[in-house]
């Protein structure tokens, strides 16, 4: 293994092939070549930099390339969000890339409508079809075109953006269920920026989570697990303290020096119960001097009431106020689970104002903003569709399912991984809705949930096959733009969106070829950064523009006022009397929100916490398995007032009482045998309910009923249940 | 060039999100069972991360992670006792080997491991087209019948010793990583050659921290663990 | 048994007549049995192919359960073979006159059931057909095998048990064969000329007999002694709790010297009752096979014993976990165990009133045999299922590939053993003539006496 910049040297800077029409089959001879491709030496591998897209972090990444295929990802050591490092979702990359049911060619539906069933057409045909619908919309009523995707960042969603915005619909929805709008508002409430912060973990002493799952899932799980490590082991004489508030403890409270369990949604009351401790005894000079606070009702969040709210005792509030005081440059941090409820935005404020009266704004072991946007100011507005802001994209889907429901679209263009038909609440009846539109066109590489309601589906090449560039939402300060490019030949025989858009635009004419002027979306690529002054070949090497330079930070202009949030309770749906339990539903370190599902070595990744393998369960803890007479391992309907499924009961030792838990991702109907039928999809238990300020999806507002019920099978669990109380035994 | 590779594996950092077991199935050809297999014991992951509970104080239960790689012990309890001599302790490079074309399967080995990292191939495991494409071509696909386990990804060490020979120079520290210790996103995992003092690894075994499973077997790993630590205060 | 029936007063051909019962024409039933039983090996052996194509994923093995029910039925057939070893070798040396019609059935069972046990170890490996890689033969890659390895030590001395019991076997049975030969016709002729080797019953010949059946007992004592320490080590040997024990070996030897007299016990009843040696099988003989199983009740009882108390007492972490199964997942097995090995049989065994009922012995044997298999599930299973690292605890129950290894090697016993029996002698003809020769009639006040004169001339009295 050579260093950071050696292996990279060693590999080639561009593909081996051109991009377009790549249907070459792979070579199965053993000396393929008479005359081989550039930069190809038999049994020596070649490492290609690129960008993960299995979550949205964005990390960089280097493939190794072995006579054409794909064997190995690693991190690339030289990008600024992982350095180097890789989690399990990236390594499983590959086998998105070399899946046996990834779609290979373009399919027309070839049954009922939602059906799922389809046939084989050349891509001729497909295109056809597209562009017949796309003009006859475009001529009668382009505001009937839809576009649902994922949430897309860099050339690739200024290129989507364009075209619907030239062709002339503006009905261009991004769903990502795990989006940040509680925390841009949140932000935006407490530092006076609608951005999403750098936390500065590694340079911390004392760090405050709540309900934040960041080592395992979140915004970026690499780029936290990594400052984390240097967090505990870079400083000599430093360790930092951590502390994790939250319902249950995860992988990543498992970390924590001291875990408190709080019940769903309190989270708020948690934070402010330490403020209230940080201002009453002054703990810092910021607290010391936040007497107006004070004043507008924080005297009113005693310990105690915290405590009553949120289960932990008035004791263990002070203590951590107190050291947290006492341990600066402290840092506070929120996670989904806080962020997904009615009262999400109270509660991230309410950490936020931690950061405040611990004074850590744009300072060292603290958050900052930084501009992370600075490389692209020159396009002006449009640089924003660079990275836009982490949206979840819920009321724009709640608005298109309506008038999807009411015939409002004649065309949907789908993208994406995030399945809205697998991830949006059953209440919201997105299938029937989208089955409203006469023609649905998905541009998938594989079937899942959603695609499988189309009528037409044009393959697209998974991550390692196209090209592209990014911007990660967190991790860096301005100084990195990841540039993707095909790590091997794409084998089957699929488009790049961006490309077919690009193509589409150009055959329809007018404004839209106008916008979207290139050959094709690498020639895009190619042309944004040429003006950039850089060598784009080295760069491509390297896996992105790395300057080193992080940019200047935005301002926060309240972080010198903090204010009180406004308090607010979460709300869960169902009488407690018939669902006694309070649902907490977290996405899965292995599958995520559900697309890790499909590939194998994900689904044999031990669950962290449960150990669980193939299948989810549901998870309770000892007093309240007592009470409802459930042993560990008992089958169980989870029912809630919107929908309900069979789980395995997995009996937690730390799990807030009171709280049942299931992890996200499996449930699958559809999306191929790795992930069909292991288990009920938790999404479907969920209400439409919204976090009240943001109308963003909340997740954690509503109570379940846990019923004995005889089950076929059971929970693989790689970990005994007994043996895993005997960690002495081993030492 | 002899070597003495180790492993430190550093528990206060490591946060259980599995890479590394990733890492490995990735770099090493390994099958992945299914859900049935996989009830009846059988995963094939050369590295595991156990998740142990542990009651502390105040009657609180948290959860500690333990990677388990091959120990590749000094006193390697499988080697003696296999009678092929299918395993056998490798002097240039001080680590445990498996040679697969000579397991007949006895299994003794797998018994005698008590740190039990040693997988078996109970079946000839079907790798669906064109999943195969990723196999790593550095090292073998094992039939049924056989023992594996973790080589410290002997094939990268392989690789760097050639490579360093090939330019006439030193295998620097940090250079030949095995699959798992590279993708560790906290660090934990740290490997390095003991015989060079200046490694990571050198300075790691005199931390205080420091401690093997199971000392007391005498099978002297060489794949040792740093305590993990807890906070001051509450 | 009046005087008149007893066997001494019978003539030769009379007694060859009564002894050799087994070896008389095959009838419908036999071939009907024999099978039947032939069906069940193949049926067995089929299993086995397809095994050995597929995989030992068709077994119920796991990690860290990697040993189960074939080395299992390995341990208990080689302990099984300890029978002849002792009723043939200890019974001579010690001079126990009434093991004469017993010592052909039971070295015949020690040499089968050896057959039967030693097919395990090959059956069982993950590569079968490479097992030659751990004989020492001369390769390329100047490759020998590690003779550090237990396994290895097994192969050793099972060879050389084999071969010593089927030598001991045969050196026996020449007389007896010579005596077949005189009788036969046909093709058994030919094959008792071929195997009697000469056998004129001359003095010369008879005292070379004496001595090398003499030599052959003192020497199969040790390479019976050595042949189950040896398997004991295999456990022994290794680093698994429970199983690092020293008691090991002589806790395996008496444990296979108790399974092989039950065994022996169950196979005399069946001959019994099978070929009619009401005559020669006399209550006294399960008697006497009862008191010796009683000993070993004794015997093995005090190893386990030992073994458990001394493991139990210093509570080191990783076999108290194996201990503490037996009263938690593993109590049936345990239970079972120590009943079928001690509590049933020991109050049983010291009855003489149970001792001499042959179906009541025929019962207590079956309990002993099923409590020794129980023996070795309990010793391969438990400490494997709860090894010392407790994450990857599981538990193992054999699949139907298993099970019918079981049923196979049972059926594969009785079948050579019915074939060795049809074609051999299966009483030691010549031995019984010899210890009826020491016999006498006497008559002491009342009693019609049968005496015997032992070697040195001593009488001893028995009633009749």
């Amino acid at each position: 293994m050579l260093n950071r910049r050696g292996f990279l040297k060693v590999g080639g800077a561009t593909a081996f092939a051109a991009l377009f029409g790549g249907c070459e089959r792979l070579p199965k001879t053993l000396v393929p070549f008479v005359v081989p491709p550039e930069n190809y030496a038999l049994g020596e591998s070649l490492w290609y930099a690129s960008v993960c897209r299995q979550c949205p972090a964005g990390c960089g990444i280097v493939v190794r390339n072995s006579e054409g295929r794909a064997k190995k990802i690693e991190g690339n050591p030289l990008h600024p969000v992982n350095r180097g490092k890789l989690c399990a979702r990236g390594q499983a990359g590959l086998q998105a890339l070399y899946h046996p049911e990834r779609l290979g060619k373009p399919l027309k539906l070839d049954g009922p409508r939602g059906s799922g069933k389809f046939r084989e057409i050349p891509w001729e045909e497909a295109l056809r079809l597209l562009m017949t619908g796309l003009a006859s919309v475009r001529e009668e009523a382009p505001g009937s075109l839809l576009m649902l995707s994922e949430p897309m960042r860099g050339h690739r969603n200024l290129v989507s953006a364009r075209f619907m915005k030239a062709f002339g619909s503006p009905h261009r929805v991004a769903w990502d269920p795990f989006g940040q709008d509680v925390h841009l508002a949140a932000n935006e409430a407490a530092y006076g920026v609608r951005d999403l912060p750098e936390y500065d973990i590694a340079g911390t002493r004392y760090l405050l989570s709540f309900s934040g799952d960041f080592l395992e899932t979140g915004l970026s799980p690499v780029h936290f697990g990594h400052a984390y490590g240097r967090m505990r082991a870079a400083r000599p004489t430093v360790r930092g303290k951590f502390v994790h508030f939250g319902p249950r403890l995860s992988m990543t409270a498992a970390s924590a020096d001291a875990f408190l369990p709080v019940a769903p949604g309190t989270e708020g009351f948690a934070a402010l119960g330490i403020a209230h401790v940080m201002v009453r005894e002054k703990l810092t000079p910021e607290a010391a001097g936040a007497v107006g606070l004070w004043n507008a009702g924080l005297k009113e969040f005693t310990p105690e009431a915290a405590g009553e709210r949120t289960g932990i005792s008035a004791a263990d509030i002070e203590v951590v106020a107190r050291e947290f005081g006492a341990n600066q440059p402290g840092l506070a941090m929120a996670g989904d689970a806080a962020a997904s409820c009615a009262n999400g935005v109270f509660n991230l404020s309410a950490v936020g104002l931690l950061n405040l009266l611990a004074g850590n704004v744009g300072k060292p072991g603290g958050i900052s903003f930084p501009d992370r946007l600075a490389a692209f100011r020159k396009y002006g507005a449009e640089a924003k569709l660079l990275l836009p802001a982490a949206e979840s994209g819920y009321p724009a889907v709640r608005d298109a399912v309506e008038r999807m429901g009411k015939g409002a679209f004649r065309m949907a263009l789908l993208s994406g991984a995030t399945n809205p038909a697998f991830t949006l609440p059953p209440s919201l009846n997105f299938e029937e809705a989208l089955l409203k539109v006469p023609t649905i066109v998905s541009f998938a590489s594989f079937l899942d949930e959603t695609t499988s309601l189309s009528d037409l589906v044009l393959p697209v090449p998974t991550f390692l096959e196209e090209w592209g560039d990014d911007i990660a939402p967190a991790g860096h300060g301005g100084d990195a733009i990841t540039l993707g490019q095909p790590v091997v030949t794409p084998f089957r025989d699929t488009r790049s969106m961006p490309d077919v858009l690009i193509a589409a635009a150009r055959e329809l004419g007018g404004p839209a070829a106008a916008a979207l002027p290139w050959g094709s979306f690498r020639e895009c690529l190619d042309k944004a950064y040429a003006g950039m002054g850089i060598d784009l070949e080295e760069a491509r090497r390297n896996g992105g523009i790395f300057s080193g330079k992080a940019g200047a930070s935005r301002p926060t202009p309240k972080a010198g006022s903090p204010a009180l949030p406004k308090a607010a309770e979460a709300a869960f749906a169902g009488d407690p009397a018939r669902y006694p339990l309070v649902l907490h539903v977290y996405p899965s370190i292995a599958l995520s929100d559900g697309r890790g599902a499909n590939l194998p070595w994900l689904q044999e990744l031990p669950d962290p916490i449960a150990t669980a393998v193939w299948r989810n369960w549901v998870e309770v803890g000892p007093k309240t398995a007592a009470a409802l007479a459930l042993s560990d391992g008992d089958g169980v309907t989870v029912s809630s007032p919107f929908g309900s499924l069979q789980a395995f009961v997995f009996v937690h030792p730390a799990i807030a009482e009171g709280v049942a838990a299931m992890p996200l991702g499996q449930g699958h109907t559809r999306y191929g045998k790795y992930a069909a039928d292991r288990g009920g999809n938790p999404y479907a238990l969920l209400p439409a309910s919204v976090e009240s300020a943001t109308k963003a999806p909340a997740r954690q507002s509503t109570r379940v009923s846990l019923v004995k019920t005889r089950m076929k099978g059971a929970l693989v669990r790689t970990v005994h249940p007994e043996g895993q109380w005997l960690y002495e035994n081993i030492l | 060039m002899k070597r003495r590779w180790a492993m430190v594996i550093d528990m206060d950092l490591c946060t259980g999100c599995g890479a590394c077991v990733a890492a490995c199935v990735a770099e090493n050809n390994t099958p992945t069972v299914g859900e049935s297999e996989a009830g009846k014991g059988r995963l094939m992951q050369w590295i595991r991360v156990v998740r142990y509970f542990r009651k502390e104080e105040h009657d609180e239960t948290r959860a500690i992670y333990v990677a388990t790689p091959c120990m590749h012990c000094e006193k390697a309890p499988c080697e003696i006792v296999c009678p092929v001599y299918a395993t056998y302790h490798d002097e240039d490079d001080h680590v445990n080997a498996m040679v697969y074309n000579r397991c007949i399967g006895t299994r003794y080995c797998g018994n005698n491991c008590p740190y039990s990292v040693r997988v078996f191939n109970w079946w000839d495991y079907k790798r669906e087209k064109p999943l195969d494409e990723q196999l790593n071509p550095d090292l073998t696909v094992r039939s049924r019948g056989v023992m594996e386990k973790c080589s410290y990804c002997i094939q990268r060490i392989r690789r760097g010793k050639e490579t360093a020979l090939k330019e006439d120079r030193p295998i620097r520290d940090g250079e030949v990583l095995p699959a798992c210790a590279q993708t560790c996103p906290p660090g934990a995992i740290r490997f390095g050659d003991l015989d060079d003092p200046e490694s990571a690894v050198s300075r790691m075994m005199k931390d205080p921290r420091r401690f093997r499973l199971m000392e007391h077997l005498g099978t002297e790993p060489s794949t040792v663990y740093l305590k993990k630590m807890r906070g001051p205060g509450r | 048994m009046k005087i008149e029936n007893h066997l001494s007063r019978l003539d030769e051909s009379k007694l060859y007549d009564e002894l050799s019962r087994s070896n008389l024409p095959a009838t419908k039933r036999w071939y009907a049995g024999t099978g039947a039983l032939l069906l069940v090996v193949l049926a067995s052996v089929a299993v086995f192919v397809y095994m050995m194509f597929t995989g030992l994923g068709v077994t119920g093995l796991n990690r860290p359960v990697m040993w189960g029910v074939m080395i299992i039925l390995f341990v208990f057939w080689v302990g099984l073979s300890h029978s002849g070893t002792l009723i043939s070798a200890i019974l001579r040396i010690t001079r126990a006159t009434w093991r004469a019609p017993v010592l052909r059935g039971a070295e015949a069972m020690t040499a089968l059931a050896l057959m039967v046990g030693g097919l395990y170890p090959l059956m069982h490996l993950g590569r079968n057909w490479r097992f030659y890689y751990i004989l020492p033969y001369p390769s390329e890659r100047q490759l020998w095998p590690n003779f550090r390895s237990p396994l290895l030590w097994d192969a050793v001395a099972i060879t050389t048990y084999l071969t010593g019991s089927l030598l001991f076997l045969y050196f026996g049975m020449i007389p007896d064969l010579a005596i077949a030969r005189d009788r036969a016709t046909g093709w058994r002729k030919k094959l008792y000329t071929f195997l009697a080797a000469g056998f004129r019953g001359t003095h010369e010949e008879w005292r070379r007999y004496h001595v090398a059946s003499t030599l052959f007992a003192v020497i199969i004592i040790p390479v019976a002694v050595s042949v189950h320490s040896i398997v004991s080590w295999d456990f022994a040997m290794a680093m698994v709790p429970m199983w690092h024990s020293t008691i090991f070996a002589p806790y395996f030897v008496a444990g296979a010297i108790y399974s092989g007299i039950a065994g022996v016990i169950a196979v005399m009843v069946i001959l019994r009752k099978a070929f009619r040696l009401e005559k020669v099988l006399t209550p006294d003989h399960f008697d006497n096979l009862g008191k010796l199983l009683l000993t070993f009740t004794l015997v093995w009882g005090y190893f386990y014993f030992s073994d458990y108390l001394t493991a139990w007492y210093s509570r080191f972490p990783e076999d108290w976990e194996v201990i503490r199964s037996y009263s938690g997942h593993y109590l049936p097995l345990f239970s079972l165990l120590v009943a079928c090995n001690f509590l049933i049989p020991f109050p049983l065994l010291c009855l003489k009133r149970v001792r001499q009922s042959i179906p009541a012995m025929f019962a207590v044997s079956l309990v002993v045999n099923v409590g020794m298999f129980t023996e070795r599930v309990q010793i391969v299973v438990p400490s494997l299922a709860r090894r010392n690292d407790p994450s990857i605890w599981a538990t193992y129950f054999p699949t139907w590939v298993e099970i019918s290894f079981i049923i196979g090697s049972i059926a594969m016993f009785a079948l050579i053993y019915v074939i060795f029996s049809k074609l051999f002698p299966v009483v030691a003809i010549s031995d019984v003539k010899e210890q009826l020769f020491h016999t006498t009639d006497r008559t002491i006040g009342g009693a019609n006496l049968s005496t015997v004169v032992s070697g040195e001339g001593k009488e001893e009295g028995r009633e009749t």
